[in-house]
């Protein structure tokens, strides 16, 4: 396989891909079916990584790994699922029953632990990163949003009170915009080096 | 044509031509005149953690994040493949090379790709092994949850989250900081950037996330697109005055 | 509570149990929980993308399309086996060229994208504070209209030079100029502000998880005592 191959197809489906958004409506049949494609490609890339993951855990488990008791675990855990599921259906109440009983309270309990990490990581960040603008801030913010969220301020019903209220709920919305406009300006950038061909690729 | 556009389409068409137009001109800039950028310290922060994993000998961890194309087509999810691809050069013949962790399909093979073009690329296409760059999880809960298990091992000098990440990914920062490694987090959404100014990373903000490669690599396009950022920044903030101006005139509508 | 429910109720508690197994820096059951929902979620995720992605739009048309319409389900087919080839360490190369395709239509989503989603509106949002009729009631100024306005449009191009990569030499080093600076510290407050509140939003939810997860805990226990 040569390179220019790879290059042409990928500036080829952008610019068919811009086109087709700037053309509308005319371009309309043109992206549903790109985008259609697209959804293909990227599902069967997530089987593809899927299929992947799971050799790599049976290559782990046959070569007697460390911690291959945990891969044990992901491959049987994981052909459970999908037997399960190929008998009953993907839509079968019992089949997602028995999938919510085991993913909601793993994903609930680790959200809870990241309230955890969080109260001892917020303690730590003057040391941590020093007292600057930026923590100094964080901490106040932090503060005043946690009063703020209790509800108690707003309901004392102070009309001034509530004007600084609302402005200074206003507040973070500017930090927000300045970042986005700023992640924005950057996403723009690198989709620019993708469209043609500077990123680079793994075949560099 | 034009007309038909709403204000939005037509302020958009303008910054994007105006964006490819500035990455051009400092693309050919670039040649007569190199630009003069500001040392990044997350540049000196990622040198230290590939120092430190060549002289002890131990592994670089690397985050590939968990969103290119799982809930939405998100190109920022891809941020971390050219720090990716940067860093592997240096780290391909060391006892443990890079390992990236992707919790998305398609950056999976994107990732899986870069590792098999790197050796290819250092004419050693035998050591290639397709686990060095694997699917962690098909969540973001279980992407994190995979990190936060890998990360402890003993082999591990460093890790670096590159890509899009919820804030649950505060929880192998975490991790990182309990076994002492070094971490750096350049997470392309807001709450994850929010998370990773957590614990004792170096955490990159806005659009650094999308930088840490081009001040790394020194690769001209990259160089060229910082040149061009600091244009199209400069263009927006005087057209936000302007702008401001002229709708208080009443002549924006 | 029947059988069935009392099971799921077990495997609840037991699975909360070892995830917060972390906080006394277990690994075993910290990671036989996690593995297990890698797997069980790669499972399911690999059924539906089975299910809902792959039979009705990859392979379905193939059975039913005529004429241009089956030529162009094969284009998808043709790509889905490249990257299936992948999984093969000689065939790894091949699948560059399904996902260069992907990059390129990625790359042009994402230039209309952030052009249209959020730089537009954003820049226009922030302009938009300054419409005439919201700084002014009538003949009188409306103040707090328009210092919300003007902090807004200052703080925004404040944010913005926080980055800044382009510097002037001194004493041999390229370092950023003064004036950058300043505005860069006053953007540093506002960046500080909204990460503090982005702070109490993720807290605020992860207490509730953290909450629902101990009651779980404590409602089980109650049932026995």
């Amino acid at each position: 396989m040569k390179r220019p191959l790879p290059l042409i197809v990928g500036v080829l489906s952008g610019l068919v891909v811009l086109a087709a958004m700037f053309f509308v409506p005319q371009g309309g049949s043109i992206l549903a079916t790109v985008l259609n494609w697209m959804i293909i490609v990227a599902g069967v890339a997530l089987l593809v990584a899927i299929a992947s993951l799971v050799l790599t855990h049976l290559r782990f488990i046959a070569n007697g790994k460390k911690g291959f008791l945990l891969s044990l675990v992901l491959v049987i855990s994981f052909l459970a699922t999908l037997v399960f599921g190929l008998l009953r259906g993907v839509d079968d109440p019992v089949f997602l029953k028995w999938v919510g009983a085991v993913i909601r309270p793993i994903e609930t309990a680790l959200l809870g632990l990241v309230a955890l990490v969080m109260m001892s990581a917020a303690l730590k960040i003057f040391r941590e990163r020093g007292w600057s603008a930026l923590t100094v801030s964080f901490g106040v913010s932090a503060i005043i949003f946690l009063i703020l969220g209790l509800g108690f301020l707003q309901n004392l019903n102070f009309p001034a009170l509530n004007g600084v209220i609302t402005f200074v709920e206003g507040l973070p919305m500017i930090g927000a915009r300045g970042l986005l406009i700023g992640i924005g300006i950057g996403l723009l950038m690198m989709a620019f080096r993708v469209l043609f061909g500077m990123e680079g690729s793994g075949n560099d | 044509m034009l007309s038909t556009l709403t204000l939005n389409d037509q302020l958009a068409l303008a910054l994007g031509l105006a964006g490819l137009l500035f990455l051009l001109i400092n693309l050919l800039l670039l040649k007569r005149n190199p630009p003069k950028h500001i040392p990044e310290p997350a540049k000196e922060a990622v040198e230290n953690l590939l120092h430190v994993s060549s002289e002890q000998g131990k592994r670089l961890v690397v985050g590939l994040g968990q969103n290119l194309t799982n809930a939405s087509f998100d190109l920022s999810g891809a941020s971390g493949l050219s720090l990716q691809r940067a860093l592997l050069k240096r780290s391909l013949f060391n006892d443990h090379p890079l390992q990236s962790f992707s919790g998305d399909g398609v950056l999976a093979c994107l990732s899986r790709m870069a590792v098999h073009g790197a050796y290819r690329g250092a004419l050693a296409s035998e050591l290639f092994d397709g686990s060095l760059s694997q699917l962690s999880g098909t969540s973001h809960m279980a992407y994190t949850a995979s990190l936060a298990n890998y990360i402890p091992d003993t082999s591990n000098a460093g890790l670096l989250l590159a890509g899009q990440m919820s804030p649950v990914i505060l929880l192998a920062l975490d991790q990182a900081d309990r076994h002492s490694l070094p971490a750096i987090s350049a997470i392309a959404s807001l709450s994850g950037q929010a998370a990773g100014f957590f614990g004792s990373s170096v955490n990159l903000m806005g659009e650094d996330v999308f930088n840490a490669e081009g001040k790394l690599a020194q690769r001209k396009a990259s160089l060229a697109s910082l040149s061009a950022q600091d244009w199209l920044r400069i263009t927006i903030s005087i057209g936000l005055l302007l702008g401001a101006i002229l709708k208080m005139g009443g002549v924006l509508p | 509570m029947s059988p069935s429910e009392l099971l799921t109720l077990i495997i609840g508690i037991a699975l909360t149990v070892m995830v917060f197994s972390y906080i006394l820096g277990d690994r075993l059951f910290f990671g036989i929980a996690t593995h297990l929902l890698i797997g069980v979620s790669a499972g399911f995720l690999a059924l539906v993308v089975i299910q809902k992605i792959i039979l009705p739009y990859l392979i379905m048309p193939l059975t039913y399309e005529t004429g241009t319409g089956f030529f162009l389900a094969l284009v998808p087919l043709a790509l889905s086996i490249l990257l299936v080839l992948m999984l093969f360490r000689r065939g790894t190369q091949v699948g560059s060229i399904p996902l260069a395709f992907l990059g390129g239509a990625l790359a042009a989503l994402a230039i209309i994208g952030v052009t249209r989603g959020t730089l537009a509106p954003q820049i226009l949002s922030t302009v938009g504070r300054f419409a005439p009729e919201q700084l002014m009631h009538e003949t009188e100024p409306q103040w707090s209209a328009i210092l919300e306005a003007l902090t807004i449009l200052l703080g925004v191009i404040a944010v913005l030079f926080v980055f800044h990569h382009q510097g002037q030499s001194k004493a041999g080093d390229v370092v950023k100029p003064v004036f950058l600076e300043g505005i860069g510290s006053i953007g540093q407050i506002f960046i500080g502000i909204t990460f503090g509140a982005l702070f109490v939003g993720l807290f605020s939810s992860a207490l509730i998880a953290l909450i629902n997860s101990l009651s779980e805990i404590i409602d089980f226990i109650t049932l026995w005592f």
